[in-house]
């Protein structure tokens, strides 16, 4: 069995900095880290291939070169493979652009099924899951929680998937683009002490643009077909509030006003 | 005159409906035509607020079965585009709705915007305002493609009330590209589905302060007839499922009174916050960012909050 999994890097969205003159993030500072939706969904094929060890795992990723380290830890995984999608031309893509651009790549291999998150923290549009299966033209499932792991050596997707509190339970047609969203159910497995250095150069490829052959005007900004126009802080409209303390007199008050406003 | 589809896919008509303001807001005084398409027994439920109402007649269409049929409701959506060639297209950011919205937009070769939480337009130019990088950031965007203006919504940001036409028309559209379908739903687990905190009037709300006493917000909730929710921080560590999660990772809410305990405020939470009443805010620091937005503040620890306050409300109740 072939799985591709499609991995993003994101700057850590919790300590990044914001220039409050420019108004614009400052991403270059920022330290990334693997979408945490997406290390779930790595984690779920690094399992199947814990129970299958025929099963081969690639990872996919698109970004600058500068993900390479990171990228390597990642391999340094029972991972058989890693694609970096790298090309100054894709700089500033949209979701559209950027599944018009995996899509390229994904068509010309021949996987029984793709992993993704569902979510990424830094964009959260949740676009690219459903648009790469668009292209390729299989179905595709958000939110999946678990897979039913001896099924799908069988050739058969029994998911488990969290939607806004129900659980649902589906069987999908492979191939097919099976999105988790991040669980504990799937762990990532720690690099091995003698695997730390490890060289994995040999595992990456760079798949830049003359790889991919897709038209100047079709990616990167031009071929984004949102463009942001502008980026504000949202300023928040503040309340005269009252203090009080956590003391009977606070407490009295708090009580008065439940009371006041009928909620008591 | 401006033409709009709202997909109306599952069976909350209320969250079709509310799209209206959306509309609304895009063309202003500009004439438009909202159409509506979706679940059969939602459209029922739209007559009056949609000009157009539009089901299928003749087609393979297996009602039952469309649910969670994200292929055959793109091959719908392309279909009723291409007959009506829509100005905009909203779509619910529902967990449908965020599998649909994409897929289209690779159809129809345009852009598409996810959980919009507001628009500024003059009619023509228009600017769809969404969330980034968890809250931190509110990006504009504007659609550059020729197609038709696509975004998804997420429930509970806009509001619409009102009739528009006192009869809606209703047509039929006989639906050709219908597939046999690639997913089937097996069987749904749904015993938090009557949880729903978005339909709470009062919600007694916990963050990462909490994390060690969470439970006795139920306590509180109780007494107040309300329901308990929760902020990221409480659902990363697992200690409450993600149905309750206020924010723009998890849910939007109007409740009237919204008590956050240990909560800081970070602009994501605030995102989840629509048209409260009443805000009390419970924290160590009274300086937190929610604090500033609370009617009233309560400095100090959550846990002895709540003991406090229910003591001060079962005294009462032993009064009466």
């Amino acid at each position: 069995m072939k799985i591709i999994c499609l991995v993003k890097f994101i700057p850590d969205v919790e300590n990044i900095q914001f220039d409050k003159k420019k108004n614009v993030l400052m991403r270059e500072n920022a330290k990334l880290t693997v979408n945490p939706d997406d290390e779930t969904a790595l984690a779920a094929a690094l399992k199947v291939k814990e129970l299958a060890p025929d099963t081969s795992v690639e990872i996919v990723t698109m970004g600058p070169k500068g993900v390479t380290r990171k990228f390597q830890d990642l391999l340094r995984r029972d991972v058989d493979k890693g694609i970096l999608i790298s090309d100054a031309l894709y700089v500033g893509s949209d979701t559209y652009a950027t599944s018009r651009i995996l899509g390229a790549y994904l068509k010309t291999q021949q996987a029984d099924c793709i992993f993704t998150g569902t979510h990424s923290l830094d964009g959260d549009t949740s676009h690219v899951p459903a648009q790469i299966a668009e292209i390729l033209g299989i179905p595709q499932m958000n939110n999946v929680i678990t897979l039913d792991m001896d099924q799908l050596l069988q050739g058969k997707a029994l998911l488990q998937v969290n939607s806004e509190g129900d659980t649902l339970h589906f069987q999908m047609n492979l191939p097919g683009i099976i999105s988790f969203e991040k669980s504990r159910e799937y762990k990532m497995p720690y690099i091995r002490y003698e695997d730390f250095q490890r060289d994995v150069s040999d595992k990456i490829k760079i798949f830049s643009n003359e790889d991919l052959q897709l038209k100047e005007e079709e990616v990167g900004l031009t071929g984004s077909l949102t463009e942001v126009s502008r980026t504000f802080m949202k300023e928040v409209s503040k309340k005269d509030s009252i203090t009080v303390k956590n003391d009977d007199e606070g407490i009295e008050r708090v009580y008065q006003f439940l009371k006041e406003k009928g909620y008591l | 005159m401006k033409k709009c589809l709202i997909y109306a896919g599952n069976e909350n008509a209320k969250e079709a409906v509310d799209l209206i303001e959306a509309v609304d807001h895009l063309y202003g005084q500009v004439n438009t035509r909202i159409y509506g398409f979706g679940d059969p027994k939602v459209l029922k439920s739209l007559e009056g607020y949609f000009d157009v109402l539009i089901r299928d007649e003749g087609s393979e269409l297996q009602k039952n079965d469309m649910k969670f049929d994200i292929i055959n409701i793109t091959n719908c959506l392309e279909e009723l585009y291409q007959a009506y060639d829509f100005d905009s297209i909203l779509i619910p950011a529902n967990y449908v709705g965020r599998m649909v919205a994409p897929r289209l937009s690779i159809r129809l070769e345009t852009g598409l915007v996810a959980d919009v939480t507001a628009i500024e337009s003059d009619g023509e130019n228009i600017e769809l305002i969404r969330p980034a990088y968890s809250g931190k950031l509110m990006a504009a965007i504007r659609n550059r493609g020729r197609g038709p203006l696509m975004m998804s919504v997420r429930q509970n940001v806009f509001q619409w009330e009102k009739l528009r036409v006192e009869k809606s028309q209703w047509k039929k559209f006989p639906f050709k590209n219908i597939e046999a379908s690639e997913v089937t739903l097996l069987w749904t687990e749904g015993q938090e589905a009557m949880e729903d905190i978005r339909e709470s009037e009062i919600l007694i709300a916990g963050g990462g302060g909490t994390a060690r006493y969470f439970d006795e917000l139920e306590d509180l909730a109780e007494a107040l007839q309300g329901r308990v929710a929760a902020s990221r921080k409480i659902i990363d560590q697992e200690i409450a499922p993600r149905s309750i999660q206020v924010g723009q990772s998890g849910k939007t809410i109007s409740p009237k009174l919204y008590i956050a305990i240990g909560i800081s405020g970070a602009i994501q939470h605030i995102e989840g916050l629509k048209n409260l009443d009443h805000l009390i805010a419970v924290n160590k620091k009274r300086h937190a960012p929610i604090c500033s937005i609370a009617d009233l503040v309560v400095e100090g620890d959550g846990k002895e909050f709540i003991e406090k306050l229910l003591r001060r409300i079962h005294r009462k109740d032993q009064e009466k």
